[in-house]
């Protein structure tokens, strides 16, 4: 802070010291309120953590109780009524969802309809329900989160219509809700998406969906077609890692897109739904390429190509960035079992760094 | 009116209205801050990063860490970095041309052996040594690189050069960073649309007097020092804050050299760190984005208010000084390098308002206070000075500063509480009582011995000792 000194007489017309007397005791005032204020938060937080501490062990004790029960009078006799009174509050209520939910994530089988019969039983529900109805994105969203989390089934269609919403987290949210619902055929939300889906939320999908067992894809043509890049980008994605070779063309197609990210990918993917001419197709493509992308296609032709390929990676020991030269010895040395042979022979030849094979042979050996 | 008159006027309501834009910028700030905050948390309250660290889809990133004598803790220090809950991750050590035995201790340690590794000097550096990797598979992550010394900036391009992923984490080697940090950092990337993502900073928080065991952070204790207490609430003033208000305007300049990430093709776009100046970090920062804005690209620089990062204050005056010091020298050079900026609307908010702002109030700041000091003890002198206006706006300022310093300590009891001793806030409240009358005139002086030493082109960081986590280190 600035230290002013004035002695100037025409400067107290405007300030006078009274004035800033008046504002100090404001200041004062004000830091006498938020030190209150911080002390009164810290002792609610306090009070509550040991009431929470009771509610938690209470529910603990049920929860415990539940997951062994295999009839309703069983599970409904572990419902204390000393739980029933802490769950008056609606914090206490709130952390009782949430050790509900953390409870369904560490469990798996029959004990999960158990935790799900408490939830609907103690009425939490309703509380869901309410957040869901709320204006508010955050409690939106949570309420979307904590009803497929407890599998409440029956809000799938009102979920669903969230699928499309304005505001990025109740829509990522509802998407990863329709997954959770009905797998892959949850995916039918990408057919009428226009908004975009980020990388950290296709990456949720993806872990979404890698709990159900894969399906064949038949929409997949049609989400690579879409004006809808990020859905472009995702369906990609799916190609890839459930091997849909069935769209090995219309991901041929996707290396035509302007967008570089997606070329990237359409690469990867081409990789792994490979087949006989996809190496061509990756070579066909190179000299059009960027930076990122001309690597990417070398590092893919080390995974599928093969001595065919080889006249093709000795023109890129040619290029005068390292990278590329160091990825097409790597991919020589695996498209030919005397890669090694034919490097050298070129090392001999050309300008290229023997450091560069030098790397990749430990590389092989490691 | 003659000429003194009119000297005169110009000094007091041009010192006055600076002093109400800076106080009206804290206001600002204070008031924005909390928005974002907010945002965060309900953003990320039910996010599940346990299951996301480990997931395959994610990017992978190279943690860079450039270490200069550090062989008291470099064992510990990069266990815990080997630790880190992240799924694709590469830890680059820079053995920066230490003296001591940290080389030695990391090849017997992690079983490494050099290797023969092909570097492209896309950022030209001073030599790399060799190039070491473990021949245990549990160590795979690890990459240590021997170069000749050559300051942090030239460790970190060599970190650059080296690393093998798209996204790299520049932190400092002894820092303790908490199990979900990287994936917390790497989020922001990955939720990028329209606008690129160039950087993402993260919180630091002070370590001392914490607990920490093998490399991780078990209790949070407010520091027993009083310069390293102070120094815990001026960080929860400047990244609580400060830096998120910035954030959430897209204009900050500053993420700090102990803990940020960044998108490697952008850095080396720009030519990598500066290793002409000694604010490195920062200077980064605001190359990175003048390079967006020259190019006309959309781009974000993102912030995270999470505790992620864990280091050590200094705890003496004489050390506490050399940093200061060394952060002023930083930002003037920062500042002298991209002078262009200034008030140029092509720039613009980066132009128009965050680089006026930190020439104003954060380079000039110092030097004004200094030179109002002057004036004081010459008008008290000369015996002209108005004393009953002096007090008063002396209560003014003082009692502003204290109405600041506890809007922080609420927004962090009622964000993150990382203090949760009964007695931690208290100490705190009763340290920043002090702090007009001892932090902050210290905090002056060794920015004006910065500016000394800055016409004086001194270059060097100044001995940084260490107390370490339980043992002792030195850094230059």
């Amino acid at each position: 802070m600035v230290l002013l000194t004035f002695s100037k007489k025409s400067f107290f017309h405007f300030i006078q010291p009274s004035h800033l007397y008046i504002a100090t005791l404001a200041f004062l005032a004000v830091t006498f309120l938020m030190v209150l204020a911080l002390y009164t938060y810290l002792y609610i937080q306090k009070r509550r953590f040991f009431r929470n501490k009771l509610m938690t062990q209470a529910l603990d004790d049920c929860i415990g109780a539940l997951l062994i029960e295999r009839t309703q009078d069983d599970l409904e006799k572990n419902v204390t009524p000393q739980l029933l009174k802490y769950l008056k509050k609606p914090i206490s209520r709130q952390l009782a969802i949430d050790q509900l939910i953390n409870t369904r994530k560490n469990i798996s089988g029959e004990a999960i309809n158990n935790v799900i019969w408490l939830y609907n039983y103690l009425n939490l529900k309703e509380d869901s329900l309410k957040k869901f109805q709320s204006n508010v994105w955050y409690k939106k969203a949570r309420g979307i989160y904590e009803l497929y989390m407890m599998n409440q089934r029956d809000m799938l269609l009102k979920i669903f219509k969230r699928t499309n919403s304005q505001n990025e987290y109740i829509r990522m949210e509802a998407q990863i809700a329709i997954i959770g619902f009905s797998g892959f055929e949850g995916l039918v939300f990408l057919n009428t998406l226009t908004y975009s889906l980020t990388e950290w939320h296709q990456i949720k999908l993806l872990e979404q969906l890698s709990t159900f067992n894969q399906v064949h894809l038949e929409k997949l043509p049609k989400w690579l077609q879409s004006s809808n890049k990020s859905v472009v980008m995702f369906a990609l994605k799916l190609a890839d890692v459930y091997q849909q070779i069935f769209v090995h063309d219309e991901v041929t197609e996707c290396l035509k897109d302007e967008n570089e990210k997606i070329r990237l990918q359409a690469i990867k993917t081409l990789s792994r739904i490979a087949v006989d001419n996809t190496p061509q197709i990756l070579q066909d493509q190179y000299d059009n390429e960027e930076y990122a992308t001309k690597l990417e296609i070398l590092r893919q032709l080390a995974i599928i190509g093969s001595e065919e390929d080889i006249p093709f990676l000795l023109e890129k020991l040619n290029e005068s960035d390292d990278n590329l030269k160091l990825e097409a010895t790597r991919a020589i040395m695996k498209c030919s079992s005397n890669g090694e042979e034919i490097v050298e022979k070129k090392i001999e030849n050309d300008n290229i760094p023997v450091s560069i094979l030098k790397q990749v042979k430990y590389e092989q050996v490691r | 009116m003659n000429f003194s008159d009119i000297v005169f006027d110009i000094l007091t309501y041009g010192i006055f209205l600076y002093s109400v834009v800076l106080l009206l910028f804290y206001v600002f700030i204070g008031l924005y801050s909390i928005g974002e905050t907010n945002n965060y948390l309900h953003r990320n309250i039910f996010t599940d990063y346990r299951l996301l660290a480990a997931s395959i889809h994610i990017p992978s990133v190279s943690i860079l860490a450039p270490a200069y004598n550090e062989g008291a803790t470099i064992i510990e220090n990069v266990k815990s970095l080997l630790s880190l809950y992240y799924n694709n991750l590469e830890v680059v050590i820079i053995n920066d041309g230490s003296k001591d035995d940290s080389l030695q201790k990391l090849i017997d340690r992690y079983e490494l052996e050099k290797v023969d590794y092909h570097v492209q000097y896309k950022i030209p550096t001073k030599e790399i040594k060799g190039i070491y990797k473990s021949k245990s598979p549990i160590y795979r992550k690890l990459v240590v690189v021997d170069k000749v010394n050559g300051g942090k900036a030239d460790a970190l391009n060599v970190g650059i050069n080296v690393s093998s992923n798209d996204y790299i984490v520049c932190i400092d080697v002894d820092c303790i960073l908490e199990q979900d940090a990287i994936l917390k950092m790497i989020k922001p990337f990955l939720e990028e649309t329209d606008a690129r993502i160039i950087a993402t900073g993260g919180v630091i928080r002070i370590a001392n007097s914490c607990e920490i065991v093998d490399g991780r952070l078990i209790k949070v204790h407010l520091p027993g020092n009083y310069w390293a207490r102070m120094q815990s609430l001026e960080y929860i003033r400047a990244f609580i804050l400060g830096r998120m208000a910035w954030a959430r305007l897209n204009g900050l300049l500053l993420i700090s050299g102990a803990f940020g990430a960044f998108d490697k093709r952008i850095v080396i776009k720009c030519g990598g760190y500066n290793h002409n100046t000694v604010g490195e970090d920062m200077e980064l920062v605001v190359r990175m984005r003048r390079y967006m804005e020259e190019m006309k690209l959309p781009y974000k620089v993102a912030y995270i208010p999470d505790p992620l990062c864990w280091t050590e204050a200094p705890e003496s005056t004489k050390i506490l000084g050399r940093q200061r010091n060394r952060w002023t020298r930083g930002t003037i050079e920062t500042l002298k390098l991209h002078k262009i900026m200034f008030f140029n609307p092509k720039y613009r908010l980066l132009g128009m308002l965050s680089y006026p702002y930190w020439l104003f109030f954060e380079m000039l700041a110092p030097l004004i206070e200094f030179f109002g000091f002057i004036i004081f003890v010459l008008m008290t002198f000369f015996g002209i000075i108005e004393w009953s206006l002096f007090v008063s706006l002396l209560a003014f300022i003082i009692s502003f500063g204290y109405m600041y310093s506890a809007f922080a300590a609420l927004m962090e009891v009622t964000s993150y509480n990382m203090y949760r001793r009964k007695t931690d806030m208290a100490k705190l409240l009763l340290t920043a009582l002090t702090e007009p009358f001892f932090f902050h005139p210290f905090g002056v002086w060794a920015a004006i011995k910065g500016y000394i030493d800055l016409i004086r082109k001194k270059k060097s960081w100044g001995e940084m000792t260490r107390t370490g986590f339980g043992t002792t280190q030195t850094k230059s």
